[in-house]
């Protein structure tokens, strides 16, 4: 299901009425139930694994804290990271790295059904897995690290694991973080209210107007880049930019506002991260979640910046080349790691740095917008086309009938962005004299109804 | 701080007016332009339904010309050269079928000028592979734009999914079991009772082992297309052809069902008179059906030869400037009849 969506709108309040019209002991059952059924209703064959996964963390965890021997918590470690990144294999990249590949194709030309699993595996790939796969497994390792002590209620930890409103694409929360708050007994309360509906509102304009309009334009050039002068072609690429931007931050906002309804606070996943100074700095603003824990289950343990320079490069470039491979089975997401790798390099041991912010925070996102080119390209042939179109060799003449005030409706977004400073959007609005505020919304209702992108849209980090 | 009626109440009254001013915009300023992308027929139907006394509604086949057409007139041109003292324009979209005419139907006003419609019965439109279409998610999203309801409230629909949307691999499932389990029954010997059964014998071997490819996937081509019975209980089509003749009377429409031309040269040398006996018959079934509820079937089934079929490697109802004419004055001439037109002078 998806939050921009007609069935997400009926969903949403029968699963808040049904809440907190049930006494606080089934309250766990009703929403774990309402999650299967969220994520179910896209296919439900894939609640298996979500199942499958959770009991395998709930059995792993209480296995890690009951054994004193520390080679058999290892074990038990290694079985549930082993099998969780097994499937995340199995469904996400076996097709693409081997199932792909001729020689398997070969081998299995004369065994239709090894085929056919073969062949559904390059075409199934459950919504959200690297998501909640991620989730539980850095319940796994806070419990095998002593920084969490174990559920023992299943049904608990499977509503930890599956909580619907960060379910699909996050934020990737802790276990110490989410857990906590799911078990406690909350009522309505107004001001969960307030800041839930303005996270709502502002998610559903983020996505709907800003990322589903640009998206007309990304589309066309990325198609077609040659047909496009070069000026289109960049305004393309950094279109993307923003559409994902738009798009992932438009989800979290969702996301985050749902769970406000409920009583819930969802860790913060994007801190305008096109106002970064540096690589280091973009990367402690986008995609927060994934990035901390990447930091937390993989650069700490892989040493951090305690260990020689050359150990601390290899570190690096293996975080930033895992985050690639994270996104998906493509060799393009691997390039885009290793640039963002060599860009924070760069930065590191470049002996001038710009003195001014403003360059510096330019330099950044020109940076990121040129490496979201092989995020967003299907292939290398399409990347180094669109590069090449976009310093004028071998674009073309035609011009792209895309609507003025897409443009300006971004520049309101940026605007709002600056505006609203470090605060999170609902802290925001709740500063303003009350007809300020209504403004605001009411231009915002307007915008979704009247100006959003008429094209139904999943979100892009859906397929990851 | 608690919620009361007097803390609820002016907020949902502005959210109100803010959706009835929004609605208000949207249809003033926004409504049209955006038709002419994501609703082409509706577009077209604004103006008109206003200006003619017949309108064509069709698919590709309206659309089509050949490049070595010197005539690149439309049917619906054709016709409305052909008729004398009424209008008639045309309205087509390719991959248009009847599910998508009806809906435009219901949008006729009462008081518009057009009181005739010819709708293109396109016999492949009843078949499994349009059913089935990998289309059909993207047709049923325009079909949004086409409900009687406010603009703001399709608009709505089309922007959160609120229509079918069969994924490609679910479609492509369907079809596949169609055309292994949907059994062909006729009171004659037919050697292959299922489209996948006729599809798996060899058709045209070669002297030195093997078979003609390409002419093979043309014939199996033909059978997907043409090996069916129309059932008048379960086929969608049917359902929405029956309904086009309800609200036709409703609204004191003539209706025409202009059944196109289908290449039974090619049916009949590819694949056999098995295979024609199905066109033949499923036309049939269709004549006496929408005759027998009062609507007037043109019957151009086999009115087009073979050579004017545009595409003689596949099954499209796409024709030459010649077809195109065969088909346009056979739907004059009864459009004359019925209207009571004079004949041109000349």
């Amino acid at each position: 299901m998806l939050f921009n969506s007609w069935i997400f709108f009926l969903f949403l309040p029968l699963v808040f009425a049904g809440f907190f019209a049930l006494p606080h002991k089934w309250r766990w059952l009703f929403v774990l139930i309402a999650s299967y059924v969220f994520y179910g209703w896209w296919k439900w064959e894939f609640l298996i694994i979500i199942a499958f996964s959770t009991v395998l963390d709930y059995f792993c965890a209480l296995k890690i804290e009951d054994a004193q021997n520390p080679g058999i918590r290892k074990r038990w470690l290694a079985l549930s990271l082993g099998l969780n990144l097994g499937i995340l294999f199995l469904f996400k990249y076996f097709y693409f790295f081997i199932g792909s590949t001729q020689w398997v194709q070969d081998a299995v030309h004369d065994h239709q059904r090894i085929k056919e699993f073969i062949d559904f595996l390059g075409k199934s790939l459950p919504v959200g897995i690297s998501f909640y796969t991620f989730q539980t497994m850095s319940y796994t390792l806070d419990v095998y690290y002593k920084r969490a002590k174990p559920e023992r209620h299943l049904g608990q930890f499977a509503l930890f694991v599956s909580y619907f409103p960060q379910l699909v694409a996050g934020p990737i929360e802790r276990f110490t973080h989410l857990n906590d708050q799911l078990k406690l007994k909350t009522s309505i309360k107004l001001e969960n209210l307030q800041a839930g509906f303005r996270l709502m509102l502002f998610g559903f304009f983020v996505k709907m107007v800003i990322a589903d309009n640009l998206s007309y334009t990304v589309t066309s050039i990325y198609d077609e880049p040659t047909k496009w002068p070069f000026y289109w072609n960049l305004i393309g690429v950094f279109a993307f930019a923003f559409q994902i931007y738009a798009d992932f931050f438009g989800y979290s906002l969702i996301a985050q506002g749902v769970a406000k309804l409920f009583g819930i606070n969802l860790m913060d996943n994007f801190n305008r991260p096109y106002l970064a100074d540096g690589i280091n700095d973009f990367w402690k603003r986008w995609h927060i979640s994934l990035s901390t824990w990447f930091r937390d289950y993989v650069y700490i343990p892989l040493g951090g910046n305690r260990v020689s320079k050359a150990k601390w490069i290899l570190n690096i470039a293996i975080v930033f080349i895992l985050s690639g491979i994270w996104h998906g089975a493509n060799y393009t997401f691997i390039a885009w790691g290793a640039l963002h790798a060599a860009y924070y390099l760069v930065e590191r041991f470049s002996p001038v740095k710009p003195s001014s912010a403003t360059v510096r925070k330019l330099i950044t996102f020109f940076a990121v917008g040129f490496a979201w080119i092989f995020f967003r390209a299907k292939d290398f042939t399409q990347a180094s086309t669109v590069i090449k179109a976009m310093v004028g060799i071998n674009d073309g003449t035609r011009q792209l009938d895309t609507q003025p005030y897409i443009f300006l409706l971004l520049l309101i977004f940026g605007v709002l962005e600056l505006a609203r400073g470090n605060q999170r959007f609902d802290e925001f609005c709740g500063g303003f004299h009350p007809v300020k505020r209504w403004t605001l919304y009411t231009f915002l209702i307007f915008c979704i109804l009247v100006l959003s992108g008429s094209e139904y849209s999943a979100f892009i980090y859906f397929r990851f | 701080m608690k919620i009361t009626f007097k803390y609820i109440a002016p907020r949902i009254f502005i959210l109100l007016i803010t959706v009835f001013v929004s609605a208000f915009v949207y249809k003033k300023i926004y409504w049209v332009p955006e038709l002419k992308d994501q609703g082409p027929m509706l577009f077209n139907l604004k103006e008109f339904q206003w200006h003619n006394d017949v309108l064509y509604l069709g698919e590709s086949s309206n659309y089509w010309v050949s490049p070595d057409d010197t005539d690149k007139r439309s049917i619906s041109d054709m016709i409305n050269d052909s008729i004398n003292g009424a209008r008639l324009s045309g309205m087509q979209v390719p991959a248009y079928h009847a599910g998508m005419f009806l809906p435009i139907i219901r949008l006729i006003e009462p008081t518009a000028r057009v009181k005739h419609l010819v709708i293109t019965m396109n016999l492949r439109s009843f078949d499994k592979p349009w059913i089935y279409s990998t289309q059909e998610a993207a047709l049923m999203r325009t079909r949004c734009f086409y409900y009687d309801a406010p603009p703001i409230f399709n608009r709505l629909c089309a922007t959160l999914g609120f229509y079918d949307q069969p994924s490609a691999d679910e479609q492509d499932k369907k079809m596949l079991h169609c055309f292994e389990f949907d059994t062909l029954k006729v009171d004659f010997p037919l050697k292959f009772n299922t489209i996948k059964r006729w599809c798996e014998q060899e058709k045209f071997p070669l002297p030195g082992g093997g078979e003609d490819f390409p002419k093979r996937e043309l014939a199996d081509h033909y059978i997907k297309a043409y090996a069916f019975q129309i059932d008048t209980l379960t086929n969608p089509r049917i359902k929405d052809f029956d309904e086009m003749v309800k609200v036709c009377r409703q609204k004191n429409i003539k209706l025409y069902f202009n059944i196109l031309s289908e290449n039974t040269y090619w049916a009949d040398s590819l694949v056999g008179p098995e295979l024609v006996y199905f066109m033949r018959a499923n036309r049939d079934l269709l004549v006496k059906r929408y005759t027998a509820m009062g609507a007037i079937v043109i019957d151009n089934l086999e009115a087009v030869p073979g050579k004017c079929f545009g595409e003689k490697n596949w099954t499209t109802e796409h024709y030459d400037q010649q077809g195109r004419m065969i088909i346009a004055r056979h739907v004059a001439a009864i459009l004359s009849k019925e209207m009571k037109l004079k004949p041109f002078s000349n």
